[in-house]
């Protein structure tokens, strides 16, 4: 995470945004007159106020998160652990390891090269996307509230859990659930 | 919002003081790290709200809330899935779109099922990451493992909706 490349600051996300805003903008003046526009406006303005603090904080949580928990670490416990511990270790770890997708991705592909479990690798990545703490804190708390935000987490906790256990008995019975790492690619 | 606000802020607190403590030399590598992201964010969120904005603006109430309100029950739930998982966008574009249903009267169960798919579909992710790093075949073991549980979470969260309302 500390050797992530500069990225480009206005890239694709930033047009397509763009692109979103002008055409819903021009839907909602021809639907709603001149007026859609200050009446837009104030909506953002209300919510950038209580969003931005929220966004900023979840970003430092989720740095500080980061920086103390080195990729290594995720590595290690992950490694080799089979079965029900397997998976239930890695939908820990996938719930509190707040990296983009530029580092799970290739964690996961390292540790099925390395011999983890298809049920672990599953679980790691369905808590990683579905539950994912680092994302209640910087989108979820301050877009839907902390109430809702509860909810989801709590709803998403099982997730992993079943996934990385259907992902087991899936490639235990099927030749076409099975991954051949070496030649995945 | 002020109770997030407090409980965020008293986390990153304590976690500046647990760097602090036990790794300091790694605060100027995690502030670059912050500075990075607040800049991305600072830069994709305007557009992202404005066009949330006028998007509840045009998106007609009436029309969201018969299908994915807290009265359609299961069948909303179903709806919400299908729809969370072509969402094909990362978080910066997905929330201001779900704070417009939720304003436009959603059901708290039916945005469970909605958010719950989208991160389990994650058509974005799944194009530019999982394909190319992970290849096909773990694609097709990941949604067949997971495809159902957006809706196992949506129905949780109405058992605990209706629990939990008077």
């Amino acid at each position: 995470m500390s050797a992530a490349k500069p990225a480009r600051v206005f890239d694709g996300a930033f047009f397509f945004l763009s692109g979103i805003a002008v055409a819903a903008g021009t839907a909602a003046l021809v639907i709603r007159g001149p007026s859609a526009i200050s009446e837009a406006l104030a909506i953002v303005a209300s919510d950038a106020l209580f969003i931005a603090p929220l966004i900023a904080l979840g970003v430092v949580v989720g740095s500080l998160f980061t920086a103390l928990v080195p990729r290594e670490t995720v590595s290690r416990y992950l490694g080799h652990q089979a079965g029900l511990n397997g998976i239930l270790i890695a939908s820990f770890v996938g719930t509190v390891m707040p990296a983009g997708p530029f580092a799970a991705f290739p964690i996961v592909l390292a540790l099925g090269r390395s011999g983890a479990g298809i049920g672990a690798l599953i679980a790691f990545l369905t808590a990683w996307g579905a539950v994912g703490l680092h994302r209640v804190f910087v989108w979820e708390l301050p877009f839907m509230g902390g109430e809702f935000a509860a909810l989801r987490f709590v709803t998403s906790l099982p997730m992993p859990i079943l996934a990385g256990l259907l992902a087991e008995r899936l490639s235990a019975a099927f030749p076409m659930f099975r991954i051949d790492w070496e030649s995945a690619r | 919002m002020t109770t997030s606000l407090f409980i965020i802020a008293l986390i990153a607190a304590i976690l500046f003081t647990v760097t602090l403590v036990r790794k300091p030399q790694i605060i100027p590598a995690a502030v670059g790290d912050m500075r990075s992201q607040i800049i991305l964010f600072g830069v994709r969120l305007p557009p992202a709200l404005l066009a949330a904005a006028f998007l509840s603006l045009i998106v007609p109430t009436d029309l969201v809330v018969p299908y994915i309100g807290a009265e359609s029950g299961w069948q909303g739930i179903l709806i919400a899935t299908v729809f969370g998982a072509m969402i094909p966008g990362g978080p910066i574009l997905t929330f201001p779109m779900a704070l417009v249903l939720w304003r436009a009267g959603a059901g708290e169960a039916q945005m469970v099922a909605l958010l719950a798919s989208w991160s389990i579909f994650a058509v974005h992710r799944l194009i530019s990451y999982e394909i190319p790093l992970l290849g096909g075949r773990f694609v097709l073991i990941r949604l067949a493992s997971a495809w159902v549980l957006p809706l196992v979470a949506g129905f949780l969260a109405l058992a605990i909706v209706s629990i939990a309302a008077p």
